[in-house]
């Protein structure tokens, strides 16, 4: 039950665990205090970089990303990765979209498309 | 079915592993116990990346219409408890604490250990639930919820602050719902425990329970200062 098992898997004393758990409640006052003061564009910065200095002590000790295989830590970086590139690129897209010109006709209904309106006369006459 | 045999003297003896039997927990279609362990987590960890997916589209649409009407969405930040979202923070990271000793205790095969940790952590994820319950009433008697009777006095910033209340709902909605998942996948995960079922190589199951508790815990760590402490700075005027 103790040490006989081969895989060497480090069981941290319950201390570390602790340790992580109020490194996180820090980290929490500090968000919560910072977030008090009107720093201008800087408040969201710096809320994201406490939030994800402690998604990644949780991911690290919690999560045991720490004693890992290689192929674990990579399926987890995966994930912020693709993260990263949708935020990256539907935020360029709507960041830049207003400068780019584009053809005037664009978002107007031409005159002979299924969608277009029917003309008033053709409704109340019939065919003649 | 495979029988057992060939098995124990293929691996058996190459790795000099002299356990002759299988131990309890393993399941037959992979190479030995440590195969099955690391095949689970790397499998936990593939669905967690999809998980990071789906919570970060909500993100993403967060921070586009929060770029477009930032107004709307700091008054209406402002009216969220910042108090409740900080009491609700603190449970939660106390029961991602919980659940890493629950894993603990399943790495020494100390069932009962991994019996009491467990259903700390179910009663803290119910505390959590209970607050969320507190927050959305308050919300449905001050008339804040979108679509449903949404009220706002700045009429300038009343678009704004109606989507923030949209990914609001949404966004705790979502993590709350993958809360209640996990209060189900707890109570099957104490019963197992009760029964006996893990040891010290066989733990699997409880270090993925404690995988996805940790995943939830971190989209938490990210919803509460974009929702709650957004609008913290502004004068308490901003409420109405």
């Amino acid at each position: 039950m103790s040490q006989e098992n081969h895989h060497q898997h480090f069981v941290p004393p319950v201390s570390h665990y602790v340790g992580v758990f109020l490194a996180l409640m820090v980290f929490t006052g500090i968000t919560v205090l910072a977030a008090k003061f009107d720093l201008g564009l800087l408040n969201t910065p710096i809320a994201l970089a406490i939030a994800g200095t402690k998604a990644f002590m949780v991911m690290y000790i919690f999560m045991e990303l720490r004693q890992a295989s290689a192929i674990t830590r990579m399926s987890a970086l995966s994930g912020i990765v693709f993260l990263a590139i949708m935020l990256i690129m539907i935020g360029q897209d709507y960041a830049a979209r207003h400068y780019l010109p584009y053809p005037a006709n664009w978002g107007k209904t031409l005159p002979n498309s299924p969608d277009a309106p029917v003309p008033a006369a053709a409704h109340g006459a019939p065919a003649h | 079915m495979a029988t057992h045999a060939p098995t124990t003297t293929s691996h058996g003896a190459a790795g000099g592993d002299s356990h002759g039997a299988h131990p309890p927990g393993f399941a037959h279609q992979f190479e030995d116990i440590e195969q099955q362990l690391d095949s689970t987590t790397f499998g936990m960890w593939v669905f967690l990346a999809q998980e990071i997916m789906f919570f970060g589209g909500l993100f993403c649409g967060y921070s586009i219409y929060r770029s477009m009407m930032p107004l709307g969405f700091e008054t209406a930040s402002n009216h969220l408890n910042v108090y409740l979202g900080a009491a609700n923070t603190i449970v939660l990271i106390l029961s991602s604490l919980t659940m890493a000793l629950a894993v603990r205790s399943a790495m020494l095969g100390n069932n009962p250990a991994i019996v009491r940790y467990l259903i700390g952590t179910l009663i803290l994820g119910f505390v959590f639930l209970g607050v969320k319950v507190v927050e959305y009433t308050d919300k449905f008697t001050h008339h804040l919820v979108p679509g449903y009777n949404f009220q706002w006095p700045d009429a300038a910033n009343a678009g704004g602050a109606q989507m923030f209340y949209v990914f609001y709902f949404t966004m705790t909605g979502m993590h709350a719902l993958h809360m209640v998942i996990g209060a189900g996948l707890l109570l099957y995960f104490i019963y197992k425990a009760s029964k006996g079922t893990y040891h010290a190589r066989y733990f699997g199951p409880i270090e993925n329970m404690g995988l996805y508790w940790h995943f939830v815990d971190i989209v938490w760590i990210f919803l509460f200062p974009l929702l709650y402490l957004l609008g913290f700075n502004l004068p308490a005027g901003g409420k109405h």
